[in-house]
């Protein structure tokens, strides 16, 4: 996934509207991989040592509200934030006002964190308004009726919201710079169509699809049960499949060019 | 957990060493391995492919002809450079009998391979010109696709050192980590392009560039050093040699032939009809 992503975010304005949702899609499941799985071998790797390491990802687009995303993306870096920043600048305490500013200011220095950039400002600011946004609708919404009806008919579409306002979070978080960002923006709003031929997009929709299913076929079971470790307990030929279909994936799908880890910069 | 700590209170409680689902996926790899890797099929099912355009030659150019009077090894400027009906008419031969076989990304290694693996009907060959160029003697750390695919375990611990020399070892031994690409390309053929064949031209060329690996070409010792950097061990033409002490035991007279950058077909048939006669 990632030549094509690398390809689309570098020249964007050579891109339709649906190869740069395409490679945004797969900047979503690139980095969740990434980092997801860097952390795992990190767990892995300390539980060795006998070190226990904190669960850093729990499926986070499963995240129906963006609250709900931070408490599931990247926990160590969100409690961080929560418990050094948030709550020293005041957390809950004080005007409503006051903790809205709180949370932008927290998420933005999130941001920061990543990178002395605007364009990580940017991501951490626009994080930090949605949760703002959300923390107003919530103390709105817990006012009114709470009918189960409602909670399930507005799920998909919490859902879908989350997803789009993570996902253009994404760009500023990808780009290099404010110009890439803004080229892929205006790219996206104004889905422009391109001749592109079946090989040149086939191949990226099917690596993305490929990688879809996979994190579907891990994140769901470990949703459901509640339990991060229910691939253990599948049966033995499932669980061999799995293992030996992994590997494979990794052998035949390597990338020719070294490709780092998204979050060993940071 | 008192603020926020990456160590964590909640341990993964693991009950013992169930090793099952690893030796069932040990056995589902080999299954592949014995299967699909290791099977001819996976590797020249895509003609348009560095192993599949030996095979698609072998089978298109090699097999069919009776007499080989002149035949070619080298690179894509050699085929380029080189065209057998051309060749055929100054020589005053059979266009048939010239045989220019070099291919694009061709080294030494793979004009020997070609030679090894077709010897009993190459061995007539009244000349054999063989592309040599300097940047094609460079010995570089990096397996080629052909030379995964045709190499024998000595040549792979002779030939490469360090990382690059376990890899080889550890594919030879493990082959779908030496298959890959053309799994890889196996499964692009059949969904997006399955009918590219390589053919013959009308001027007895085989028609075929690799594409797939177009970035990777070039020419000069400057770029490949470049790309290469410190993988780059030396001048070194072991391959080169072995063809030459071959084509000196079957008692082939051989032209080295290093492909000018223009005007090459007519220094090249000059020179190969002056040896031809």
């Amino acid at each position: 996934m990632a030549p094509y992503v690398d390809k689309v975010f570098s020249s964007p304005g050579e891109h339709s509207g649906a190869g740069l949702t395409l490679g945004l899609a797969m900047f979503a499941l690139q980095i969740y991989g990434d980092f997801a799985g860097y952390s795992d071998i990190a767990r892995g790797v300390s539980r060795t040592f006998g070190i226990e390491l904190m669960e850093n990802f729990r499926q986070p687009y499963f995240a129906t509200d963006i609250s709900s995303f931070w408490r599931r993306w990247h926990i160590s870096l969100s409690t961080w934030l929560r418990d050094y920043l948030y709550i020293p600048l005041g957390g809950n305490r004080g005007s409503t006002w006051f903790v809205y500013r709180n949370l932008i200011l927290a998420m933005v220095l999130g941001g920061l964190w990543h990178g002395a950039a605007w364009t990580f400002v940017a991501w951490g600011g626009l994080h930090g308004l949605t949760l703002a946004l959300h923390k107003a609708w919530a103390t709105y919404w817990s006012k009114s009726d709470d009918a189960p009806w409602r909670k399930t008919f507005l799920c998909p579409v919490n859902w879908a919201l989350t997803m789009t306002t993570v996902m253009l979070a994404w760009v500023f978080f990808r780009a290099p710079d404010f110009e890439t960002a803004y080229q892929f923006l205006s790219g996206l709003a104004s889905w422009q169509t391109r001749q592109t031929s079946r090989a040149a997009i086939g191949a990226p929709l099917l690596a993305f699809a490929g990688g879809l299913l996979l994190m579907l076929g891990i994140d769901i079971p470990q949703a459901v049960t509640n339990n991060q470790t229910i691939m253990l307990r599948w049966p033995v030929l499932l669980r061999g499949l799995a293992y030996a279909a992994l590997i494979l994936i990794l052998i035949v799908f390597r990338s020719e060019a070294d490709v780092p880890f998204i979050y060993f910069q940071f | 957990m008192s603020r926020s700590s990456i160590f964590s209170s909640e341990t993964l409680q693991l009950s013992g060493f169930r090793p099952y689902g690893t030796i069932v996926a040990f056995e589902l790899l080999l299954v592949v391995d014995i299967f699909l890797a290791r099977r001819e099929m996976i590797w020249v099912f895509a003609q348009n492919s560095p192993i599949g355009i030996v095979h698609a030659m072998e089978g298109l150019v090699i097999k069919p002809t009776e007499q080989v009077s002149v035949l070619v090894l080298g690179n894509s400027r050699v085929r380029d450079a080189i065209i057998p009906a051309v060749l055929a008419e100054e020589l005053g031969i059979s266009r048939t009998n010239v045989l220019n076989i070099s291919m694009t990304r061709g080294t030494p290694y793979d004009s020997l391979t070609i030679y090894r693996r077709n010897r009993e009907k190459l061995a007539k060959t009244s000349l054999l010109i063989i592309g040599v160029e300097d940047f094609s003697q460079l010995r570089t750390n990096i397996p080629s696709e052909r030379f995964r695919y045709f190499s024998s375990l000595a040549e792979r611990c002779e030939h490469f050192y360090g990382e690059a020399r376990a890899s080889l070892i550890a594919s030879y031994c493990w082959r779908t980590l030496d298959a890959y690409r053309s799994i890889r390309r196996l499964g692009k053929q059949i969904l997006f392009r399955p009918n590219q064949r390589v053919s013959i031209g009308s001027d007895g060329r085989v028609i075929w560039r690799d594409n797939e690996n177009a970035q990777y070409i070039d020419n000069s010792q400057e770029i490949a050093e470049r790309i290469y950097g410190d993988r780059v061990l030396k001048y070194d033409s072991w391959a080169l040699r072995e063809l030459l002490d071959r084509c000196a035991e079957d008692g082939i007279p051989v032209l080295l032939y290093r492909p000018p950058l223009s005007t090459a077909s007519g220094t090249a048939s000059g020179a190969a009809r002056s040896r031809h006669h």
